[in-house]
């Protein structure tokens, strides 16, 4: 049984229809791309698989639960750990507290009768839980600073050490590599395959970049004008005629045409 | 017969006067994304200014309404949006709102100061003919008057907005303002003007109204309510939907003037309520339905363009507090028996504030939230206590638990729709609901001038003796408020302020940390305001009057919402304040929220920032030298200088 299964799902604004009756799946362990043009629904497509985006029809289901019907903190908290295309990063908190919260967020259920009259719960385990993710992430040395003055690159890495303090069973990236210089695009690559390979969530890429997708995903969807109109594997999809016209022909031909 | 349709002239003369005001209300709040709650206020202080002019120093009424409404109410609204609105574009939307409201309760103060409490009376405008236009009905020739300015005064700013070039220029810095910039409008400039109008609108609302409704301080700055309704109806857009909203609400309010029965307390506590109810309605028929056609169209007028996340100052050491803490506590507890009698009431009226003031940092400072209606739990705490006190032998602390209890139903009913409405939206509905709360309070006592006592507990009958009973209450809701701030809690209510989106992610579920924060804020309110009802012990509705709610709000920013600290530091703002200004420390009080809106540190903050900047000057030649002679530029010359050196 798939880890994630989406089936006919449809996604709609008013009269236009983003995602048509698309269904993708991703099983554990596995790495999966996204990737489309612009405006090819990608993203709506992953708000609505984390439940900020209410789909139309069609059903997104979790190790065979139903989760359709639950918010997106619902969604959280049964395994889906997600980022942001535009940095939502706890912007005035420390990179340490960032990751504690969501550690905490997860593992503490409400004591807020505790808190107000100072009995401490026990966040040791948060607490160690982000002190490890940062130092896998290589941010030990910034855990002190505050979120918001970093760089896109290392907000994008916080965001994503962050994700995974909620121990999640599939991680959703949107765009991870928006706004990474080349070293960094690599440095993220070489993470998240080390990720997945120490037995750690499967992952779900949506992706501008073909070459960084190429590289990580065992298989790749392909979506334009809303609709999955390829699936394979890294070199499949390249060969794909369809795929060519739609997208990657059009990268290329904007390639070349944009002067150096 | 008659009586309908003299009610339908009256609707048409005072709602054309609303829908006008609403126009100069969304025509600042569109081009400046800053909504002014002070308009009404700027609407009242321009009748004051007006009858100044034309009643006590006789010049003529033409004159009189050209300085007024022509002159001092656009440069002062150009010189306010320059000065202080401007730059407040892009802040978040508490700050936004707590900088306007700082200036209502600033002109509020100064109308009290020069003009003194009691309310004022300006005759017609003109000489009274009436004009027959039925057998059975006739206008008067002053709402003739009012009338044609009012809609003279819509149709031009109509016809200046669509068919002028500023016009365009108004429309496209509503629209996008970065790309109206990059073609060349001058959206600063834009703006200013736009304050200009607004708070011309405002003035000439208050010119024509009061002769109508006479002259006070409290019932022409509600005026932004019953603006803001008209507008709401007109979706924040629509010109003439804005002048059927206007109607509308005036069409409610005369209606419940006239037919509700005067014998019905409650009814006529609804009256000042009505264009408060009529945004509600609308807002929570938009909530119902997101998705229907009513919701996408209220949608348009609820969307809350700039979502910056409130801010938050840099987290600080938080070691060496308990300490401190303790010192301040020893030093109050010391200057109990050693202060007059006086000071010793202004100290105690000041502690059980400051237990206020910690529930507005739990609020609005921890989570973010804004309350422009605290009053309506401070006041149910009070009214409780009395109701419990009045036994003998019930057991104060025990009351005083109850008191709070007793707010926290009040607080949730607030909080269920916070938990979809946020910033602008969230603070109107707490206004609303202050406003009716006030009224409630006010009706359902009766006696209004007699008030409720509220004993004092038998072991703490002495002023002094209950000094000390009011500093264990003030700091047992600071330590509350302090063991959230350092608590996980805290920790998640801080994240959920700076992204809702992330802490959803995170499975944070923002309905319950709301809803929690407000339960807890209206809980500590409630106590504080049993502490205080008690202090006073006899308390009247009016001691609870929804501007006291502005009023606590600006202490507690200038003391700064930041911090725990700083509601301790609002406490001490509040005793020097009415020690040493009197009635006349509103103005203060407001100037200060006003300026130090965007300070969440308050004036400590501010005074820190301050003290920094002068000894990052006085560095200045010592860096510019050595950033001369070394190659390697501190930082901090940059900063300084901000210029090629």
């Amino acid at each position: 049984m798939a880890l994630l299964e989406v089936r006919d799902v449809t996604v709609r604004y008013g009269g236009l229809v983003a995602v048509n009756a698309v269904s993708v799946q991703v099983h554990s362990g596995e790495i999966v791309g996204l990737i489309g043009p612009n405006g090819a629904g990608k993203t709506s497509l992953f708000e609505a698989i984390c439940g900020f985006v209410v789909p139309e029809s069609g059903r997104v289901e979790l190790d065979g639960t139903d989760i359709s019907a639950w918010p997106a903190h619902r969604r959280s908290r049964a395994g889906l750990g997600r980022t942001f295309q535009r940095l939502e990063l706890f912007g005035h908190m420390t990179v340490l507290d960032n990751l504690v919260v969501a550690a905490e967020a997860k593992l503490l259920e409400s004591g807020l009768a505790a808190d107000v009259v100072g009995i401490h719960r026990a966040d040791k385990e948060a607490l160690a839980l982000a002190e490890d993710l940062l130092d896998r992430l290589g941010l030990s040395r910034l855990g002190g600073r505050l979120a918001g003055e970093l760089p896109a690159g290392l907000g994008r890495l916080v965001e994503i050490g962050r994700a995974l303090c909620t121990r999640p069973r599939l991680l959703l990236l949107d765009e991870p590599t928006a706004g990474l210089d080349e070293t960094e695009t690599k440095d993220l690559a070489r993470m998240l395959r080390k990720v997945v390979d120490s037995r750690g969530p499967a992952i779900l890429l949506v992706e501008h970049d073909v070459a960084f997708v190429s590289e990580l995903a065992g298989r790749v969807y392909v979506m334009e004008f809303g609709a999955l109109i390829a699936e394979g594997t890294p070199d499949e999809i390249r060969r794909d005629p369809k795929v060519i016209e739609a997208y990657l022909g059009v990268e290329e031909t904007r390639k070349h045409a944009t002067p150096a | 017969m008659s009586q309908l349709s003299s009610l339908l002239l009256l609707t048409l003369v005072v709602g054309s006067v609303y829908a006008m005001a609403a126009t100069g209300l969304v025509l600042t709040y569109r081009t400046s994304r800053v909504f002014n709650f002070a308009h009404g206020a700027v609407g009242m202080f321009s009748a004051y200014v007006f009858r100044q002019f034309w009643v006590v120093w006789h010049i003529p009424l033409p004159v009189a309404v050209f300085l007024v409404v022509g002159v001092v109410a656009p440069a002062a609204g150009v010189v306010m949006e320059r000065l202080l609105f401007r730059p407040l574009r892009s802040a978040a939307t508490v700050v936004k709102v707590v900088a306007t409201v700082g200036l209502l309760v600033a002109l509020q103060g100064l109308v009290t100061l020069i003009w003194g409490k009691a309310g004022m009376f300006i005759p017609p405008l003109v000489a009274v003919r009436s004009f027959r236009v039925t057998s059975n009905l006739a206008i008067g020739s002053d709402q003739l008057l009012i009338l044609a300015v009012a809609v003279g005064t819509i149709l031009g700013l109509g016809l200046l907005l669509s068919r002028t070039r500023f016009g365009l220029e108004i429309r496209s810095v509503v629209d996008r303002p970065d790309l109206a910039e990059l073609s060349g409008v001058r959206s600063g400039r834009v703006s200013a003007v736009a304050w200009g109008i607004g708070f011309a609108t405002a003035a000439l609302a208050g010119v024509l109204l009061s002769p109508m409704i006479g002259l006070d301080s409290y019932t022409l700055t509600l005026l932004v309510i019953q603006g803001y309704a008209a507008a709401i109806i007109g979706r924040l857009v629509s010109l003439p939907m804005t002048f059927v909203g206007g109607l509308l609400v005036a069409l409610l309010e005369q209606s419940a003037t006239l037919y509700l029965p005067p014998a019905c307390g409650p009814c006529r506590a609804i009256r000042p309520s009505i264009p408060f109810l009529l945004i509600f309605v609308v807002l929570a028929l938009a909530a119902a339905m997101p998705k229907g056609r009513l919701g996408a169209w209220v949608a348009i007028a609820t969307r809350d363009e700039t979502a910056a996340p409130p801010p938050r100052p840099r987290q600080r050491e938080r070691r060496r507090v308990a300490p401190v803490a303790l010192v301040a506590f020893g030093l109050v507890a010391l200057m109990g028996p050693l202060v007059s009698a006086r000071w010793l009431l202004s100290l105690e009226g000041a502690l059980a504030l400051t237990g206020v003031f910690a529930s507005i940092s739990v609020l609005t400072g921890l989570s973010g939230q804004i309350s422009l209606g605290h009053t309506a739990f401070v006041g149910t705490g009070a009214f409780v206590m009395g109701a419990l006190a009045g036994h003998p032998g019930f057991p104060f602390p025990l009351a005083l638990v109850l008191a709070g209890l007793a707010a926290v139903p009040v607080g949730l009913l607030v909080a269920l729709p916070a938990i979809r409405l946020q910033g602008l939206f969230l603070a109107l509905l707490t206004f609303g609901f202050g406003l009716v709360a006030t009224s409630l309070f006010g009706s359902s006592l009766g006696h209004a001038t007699s008030g409720v006592t509220v004993a004092r507990p038998s072991f703490a009958s002495s002023d002094l003796s209950y000094f000390y009973v009011l500093l264990v209450i003030a700091a047992l809701l600071l330590l509350v408020a302090s063991n959230l701030e350092r608590s996980p809690s805290g920790r998640i209510l801080a994240s959920i302020r700076d992204s809702e989106k992330a802490a959803r992610s995170i499975g944070l579920n923002l309905a319950r940390y709301k809803l929690a924060a407000f339960t807890l804020s209206a809980f500590m309110a409630g106590i504080a305001g049993a502490a205080l009802g008690a202090f006073q012990t006899v308390v009247t509705y009016n001691d609870f009057n929804i501007f006291y709610s502005l009023i606590w709000l600006s202490v507690a920013v200038i003391g700064g919402v930041g911090s725990v600290w700083g509601a301790a530091i609002a406490g001490l703002v509040w005793l020097a304040g009415s020690v040493g200004a009197g009635s006349s420390g509103q103005i203060f009080f407001g100037l200060g929220a006003l300026l130090l809106a965007r300070n969440q540190q308050g004036a400590l903050g501010a005074l820190r920032d301050a003290l920094g900047f002068f000894s990052r000057l006085s560095e200045l030649p010592r860096v510019a030298v050595r950033g001369f002679s070394a190659r390697e530029a501190p930082e901090i010359s940059g900063e300084v200088t901000g210029g090629p050196p």
